[in-house]
């Protein structure tokens, strides 16, 4: 692949994910309505490519009222909010498992293959919903739950990597010359493992999104009124026979902010010759 | 919703002495521990107790489902398999050009779109706009066709990715040089000597996708009404009905284990390097 290509690539997807980050955070300046507040006497305007349309709602309204461009752009806190928190969280418990399952290996190693196994066969979305239907939802609750079930390929990646260089002259030397356990896995086996790390948690990221929209779809993710992207194609289900632009537009938001990740994840993949399933591309 | 078992089963108009007796009678008074125990040896016999939901066997309710959900997910797998495979060949045969690029593009999308929102984008078009396909049910198998494209879209990406890698290292090594200087057509090369070097990574990818698949139907399922496993365990999660819940989540996890030792031994079998010890 060409390396310019690659450059253009990453720069593509991380000037979309700053214009997401930028919606999300100014999300009231730029639409000019609160997310929240209801207007019934303005139920389901139109967007304004269509006839009917309100000049003050440029993407129109939902069903109780409520300006959809407000919800949008305020959607994208939600999910950038599910993507990198959860994944913050599955890397410090996966990083944790593979980075001590890895240097130490032996027993420790057992166990940690162990519970990857035991992660791995568990089926995340079933899992998720059945913990969310048990202990009721919040926004804290569903970022924590994927965490729990995402942690499974940093800690693949992270050991395998770990195991590389564990034997390697710098990290010897460091033993030698009196360094802690502690101090090798902080300073000497994190830092030379941080890269494959990273194209790591662009794809938890994006599996992060995807998970939380279909929970909130199923009505068991984000708790309404947050303006979840699922849970407004899940609002607007009813509509879309009439209306197909209100389950349309968050779709598309969803896909935008996805490729974008996998944009920039692909470009650090690249650039540094590695990716995350370990193959060429 | 509550997560309090005894409260959901009793009603909403219970009194606290109904819960206390629905608690009693289905012994939900018991240390947690005792109650898995107990579970755990029910269900290694094949008793997974009773939904007080549909008020059946937890059991019979399942094998009731299963079809279904195997039909979706075989053919779904099919559909993907039968997609995926001749993609990815294409991009690994024009890599790095016009047609590379763009299949790997349209890889990309397709990762990056939910699969219930694909598959109400499908159901606009073909359910409602054009009228051509039944929207919800599984009467005929009319109704599965837009439930199977969605979930082989769904595990489309994974496959192409790996059947174009796979082909390029292929195509790149010496026995297809050597097949290509025995005069041996293109078919009979990328089909006889580089496709099978580069399934074996394919197999092993299949089956997890397919265990990913089967669970996945949670969703596909609840979009287009279909009545499969997938679908009791939302109904059964939404209404707190623990018993089908436990039984669910086992049957997906054990489904899975043993379609991942299958893939073992299928990829013994193909790759004579691999030895089971």
């Amino acid at each position: 692949m060409h390396l310019n290509r690659v450059r253009a690539d990453f720069l593509i997807g991380a000037l979309i994910l700053s214009l997401v980050a930028i919606a999300a955070i100014f999300s009231h300046q730029i639409s000019g309505h609160d997310p929240f507040s209801q207007d019934l006497m303005k139920r389901m305007l139109p967007p304004f490519w269509m006839d009917g349309h309100d000049p003050e709602h440029f993407l129109g309204t939902d069903q109780l009222g409520r300006d959809y461009l407000a919800r949008l752009l305020y959607g994208a806190r939600i999910v950038l909010l599910i993507g990198v928190g959860a994944t913050l969280f599955a890397g410090v418990i996966g990083i944790t498992l593979g980075v001590l399952g890895g240097y130490f290996g032996g027993m420790v190693d057992s166990i940690v293959l162990f519970l990857i196994t035991v992660r791995l066969s568990l089926p995340t979305v079933l899992v998720a919903l059945a913990v969310v239907g048990m202990v009721g939802s919040s926004l804290a609750i569903v970022v924590s739950i994927l965490a729990l079930l995402l942690w499974d390929r940093f800690a693949v990646v992270a050991r395998t990597t770990t195991m590389q260089i564990r034997h390697l002259d710098f990290i010897k030397s460091a033993r030698v010359s009196g360094c802690s356990t502690s101090w090798i896995l902080w300073r000497e086996v994190l830092p030379n493992i941080s890269e494959q790390l990273i194209v790591v948690a662009t794809l938890e990221i994006t599996l992060a999104i995807l998970v939380e929209a279909s929970l909130s779809f199923l009505g068991l993710g984000v708790p309404p009124p947050l303006p979840s992207w699922g849970l407004m194609i899940a609002e607007g289900k009813d509509q879309m026979y009439f209306n197909a632009w209100i389950v349309t537009l968050p779709g598309i938001a969803l896909m935008l902010v996805v490729v974008a990740v996998n944009l920039v994840g692909d470009g650090v993949a690249r650039l540094s010759d590695w990716n995350g399933n370990g193959s060429t591309r | 919703m509550s997560g309090d078992v005894a409260t959901t089963i009793a009603g909403p108009e219970a009194t606290q002495a109904d819960i206390e007796q629905v608690r009693r009678a289905y012994g939900l008074d018991r240390p947690l521990a005792v109650q898995l125990a107990d579970w755990a040896g029910h269900a290694v016999r094949g008793d997974f107790g009773q939904s007080f939901y549909f008020r059946k066997d937890v059991s019979s309710l399942i094998v009731e489902r299963m079809p279904t959900t195997f039909r979706l997910g075989v053919f779904g797998m099919l559909v993907g398999l039968a997609l995926a495979l001749p993609l990815g060949i294409l991009a690994a045969l024009y890599e790095g050009r016009f047609l590379d690029r763009a299949i790997q593009l349209l890889i990309s999308a397709n990762q990056a779109v939910p699969s219930f929102w694909l598959a109400l984008m499908l159901i606009i078009v073909f359910g409602v706009h054009l009228g051509w396909l039944p929207t919800t049910g599984a009467d005929s198998w009319r109704h599965f066709i837009m439930p199977t494209l969605v979930l082989g879209l769904s595990v489309l990406p994974a496959l192409a990715r790996l059947a174009r890698s796979g082909m390029i290292k292929a195509l790149a090594s010496d026995y297809v040089r050597t097949a290509r200087a025995k005069g041996l057509s293109s078919f009979s090369i990328i089909v006889k000597h580089a496709l099978r070097n580069a399934a074996i990574p394919i197999v092993a990818i299949a089956a997890v996708q397919f265990g990913n698949a089967l669970g996945g139907s949670v969703v596909i399922e609840s979009v287009f009404a279909l009545h499969g496993v997938g679908h009791l365990a939302w109904e059964s999660i939404i209404k707190s009905d623990v018993a089908v819940i436990q039984a669910t989540v086992l049957m997906f996890s054990i489904i899975y284990v043993v379609i991942t030792f299958i893939s073992d031994v299928m990829n013994a079998m193909l790759d004579p390097r691999i030895r089971l010890s």
